[in-house]
């Protein structure tokens, strides 16, 4: 902001998060106010999504016409084949994350009850860490689940390779996320994924089982059907792997890089 | 010159397909083995009414204007049983006016699988049945037991053909697929491979799409059709191609094309220039079999339709999720059949209704685009997930033997809500 006052240059805000999606309702308001101040000091935003851009239009009440969306996209890579794979005796379903609450932990312990109930000699990953994993282990326990739900910790990049290796299911119940690159990893490595609806990846993967971030039986529900048609695992993951691939950081910077063009060229 | 000879006129068979799926209701995993009812008469009931009131009531009601002024008129329906118990149940109007337009003596109707079905992919045996079924329906409803037969979306190969004429029909519609005429115009009348009697109809696609799509886009080059651009066009064809087929969704009326973008002023348009021109006569397609012989046969090995850009069966049997759902109903069909339960065994014919196979489809692009238009399912994976939730429960029940005690095939009377129309 300063550095537009001096200059008198233009000035262009990229928010890829929000304090509503961190905080939920119970927001910082310094942050939201820091947060306020600069989207309005700029001349456009590039949100990373609608769901963002709705939030900055509606909580932040920025002029919804200098609100432009730019989705992530994600790099190619290939997932390396692992000879050592850990073996849990039985399909694995997996969350990976922080485990915060905008990243809705809870949803995936409530559905992997359920689904136990069903296919008893499912096993549920979760991956990642964060401020909620204590009480998502005490939860898990409480549920008598605690032989059925591991969770790793903080796993570096050929860890979670491996989790991709072993993993039948990809879970990402988040609350509130603004993108949400992981289910492109998952989509990437050939595992199918349910999202959340209430996720920016959500606007832009069709190959994915959608479901509400709260309605933790369509979401078990969603689990059973993969576990239990072949057909759906196998359309999914063949359709969404080729999906991806078009989800490129090329295609966002070539939008950015109009945006840019625009404010320059208008001035 | 005052008179005609054969030669001058065009004939043309116009024929509207009428069509409403029974669909599902949400069916999660866990619902299996719950005994829930499978259908959403429900939202069955909001759909058939609002095409009612858009579609079905207002354009039979213009045609039934237009046949009094003109008795020449010919126009061909062919509504699916699914269709016709709905409107039965939720709105009883529309069966009323089809018997108004059954009885001036200028409509004709075809016959078809009373599911709507692919059951001619499933067993000869089924397919009879479900023919007939319809046939009687049909006759029971109009006092007309329909003698030609149109296939679910056109569905048509060498050996469907020879399964209709077991029944003893004399002519079918098909596509009018490029591969199949290879080369030739589909304006004349076929007849199938075998030689044994079964005419062929070849619907003119692009003509019949440019109403049933293009009207409404306004980037196409020939917005906005009229009436007196479409008939030059027809005006244009060599002479001695002397049979056009026109056939689209009924539904195209007021339903997948807006009043207010003309759709019916164009179809009001079109038929009084057809009925008040020298050269063109309107035929049904049993007066057109006695005008008219075969100029050739026609083989198609592979099944044809007219759905997609591939116009075969991929818009049902594309991917590895159609393809399960359907071999999943196709390996149930011993098993319900050996129940004798009347509703168990409605229930599964239901679930035969091509749409739900149609809702699975992964298509991309313009086609992907008209699955989802149609589709009361978010994704393809909603699509097949409810559908083979569903068919779980269906086959836990044939498999334990636990019969229809709650299972609710057939329409139960709805409460009548007065907002709905």
């Amino acid at each position: 902001m300063e550095a537009k006052r001096v200059s008198g240059k233009t000035l262009v805000v990229h928010v890829h998060a929000t304090e509503f999606d961190r905080g939920g309702d119970h927001i910082n308001s310094e942050i939201f106010d820091i947060e306020r101040k600069g989207m309005d000091a700029a001349d456009r935003v590039i949100a990373v999504s609608r769901l963002t851009r709705d939030i900055i239009v509606s909580r932040y009440q920025i002029e919804e016409s200098k609100v432009e969306v730019v989705h992530n996209g994600v790099m190619v890579k290939q997932v390396r084949a692992k000879d050592m794979l850990p073996s849990v005796g039985g399909p694995v379903v997996t969350f990976l994350g922080r485990i915060t609450h905008q990243k809705g932990p809870v949803y995936f312990i409530d559905a992997a009850q359920k689904v136990l109930q069903k296919f008893p000699q499912v096993h549920f990953v979760m991956a990642g860490s964060g401020d909620l994993l204590p009480a998502m282990i005490e939860h898990a326990a409480e549920l008598k689940l605690s032989s059925h739900i591991h969770f790793t910790g903080f796993l570096n990049s050929a860890k979670v390779d491996q989790v991709w290796a072993i993993s039948n299911v990809y879970v990402m119940p988040s609350v509130s996320e603004p993108f949400g690159l992981t289910p492109l990893e998952a989509m990437m490595a050939g595992v199918p994924v349910i999202i959340s609806k209430q996720s920016g990846v959500s606007e832009v993967v069709n190959h994915a089982i959608k479901v509400d971030f709260w309605d933790t039986e369509a979401l078990a529900s969603a689990i059973c059907d993969l576990l239990t048609y072949n057909s759906l695992k196998n359309t999914i993951k063949k359709e969404s792997g080729e999906e991806c691939k078009r989800i490129t950081w090329d295609r966002a910077a070539k939008k950015i890089n109009t945006i840019y063009h625009e404010l320059t060229n208008s001035d | 010159m005052n008179s005609r000879t054969v030669t001058d006129i065009r004939y043309l068979n116009i024929y509207f397909q009428v069509h409403q799926p029974r669909r599902l209701g949400q069916f999660s995993f866990f619902d299996i083995g719950t005994h829930r009812d499978y259908f959403d008469d429900g939202m069955n009931q909001i759909i058939m009414r609002r095409v009612a009131r858009d579609c079905y009531l207002p354009a039979n009601e213009l045609l039934l204007k237009l046949i009094s002024q003109y008795p020449n008129i010919r126009i061909t329906f062919s509504i699916s049983g699914v269709a016709l118990k709905q409107m039965e149940h939720f709105a009883p109007a529309v069966i009323e006016s089809f018997r108004k337009l059954a009885a001036t003596g200028s409509v004709s109707f075809l016959a078809e699988t009373y599911y709507h079905s692919l059951a001619c992919l499933m067993s000869p045996e089924e397919f009879a049945v479900q023919v007939k079924m319809h046939q009687e329906k049909v006759y029971q409803l109009f006092g007309i037991y329909p003698t030609v037969f149109r296939n679910t979306e056109l569905i048509y190969s060498d050996d469907i053909g020879r399964q209709v004429r077991d029944l003893e029909f004399d002519c079918i519609f098909a596509d009018g697929v490029d591969s199949v005429l290879a080369g030739r115009s589909p304006h004349h009348l076929y007849e199938h491979v075998d030689r044994n009697g079964l005419m062929i109809f070849f619907r003119n696609y692009r003509l019949s799409d440019d109403i049933a799509f293009r009207f409404m886009q306004k980037d196409w080059k020939s917005w906005p059709l009229t009436p007196r651009k479409y008939v030059q066009w027809l005006d244009t064809m060599p002479r001695n191609e002397n049979l056009v087929t026109l056939s689209m969704d009924y539904e195209t009326f007021g339903e997948h094309q807006k009043r207010q973008d003309g759709i019916f002023k164009f179809m009001e348009g079109f038929i009084s220039l057809l009925a008040t021109s020298r050269k063109y006569e309107m035929v049904t397609p049993a007066e057109a079999i006695n005008l008219m012989s075969p100029v050739d046969i026609v083989t198609s090995r592979k099944p044809i339709s007219w759905a997609d850009q591939e116009h075969d069966l991929s818009a049902w049997l594309g991917n590895d999720m159609q393809r399960d759902a359907f071999e999943t109903l196709k390996k149930l069909e011993a098993g319900v059949q050996k129940t004798n339960d009347h509703n168990l065994i409605a229930a599964w014919r239901y679930l035969q209704t091509s749409d739900h196979l149609y809702y699975m489809s992964t298509k991309a692009g313009d086609d992907g685009n008209v699955h989802n238009y149609f589709s009361p399912y978010a994704s393809p994976y909603e699509a097949f997930m409810n559908f083979m939730n569903v068919m779980s429960d269906l086959s836990l029940r044939v498999d334990t033997g636990d019969l229809s005690r709650t299972i609710k095939a057939h329409h139960g009377k709805l409460k009548l809500k007065g907002a709905v129309l």
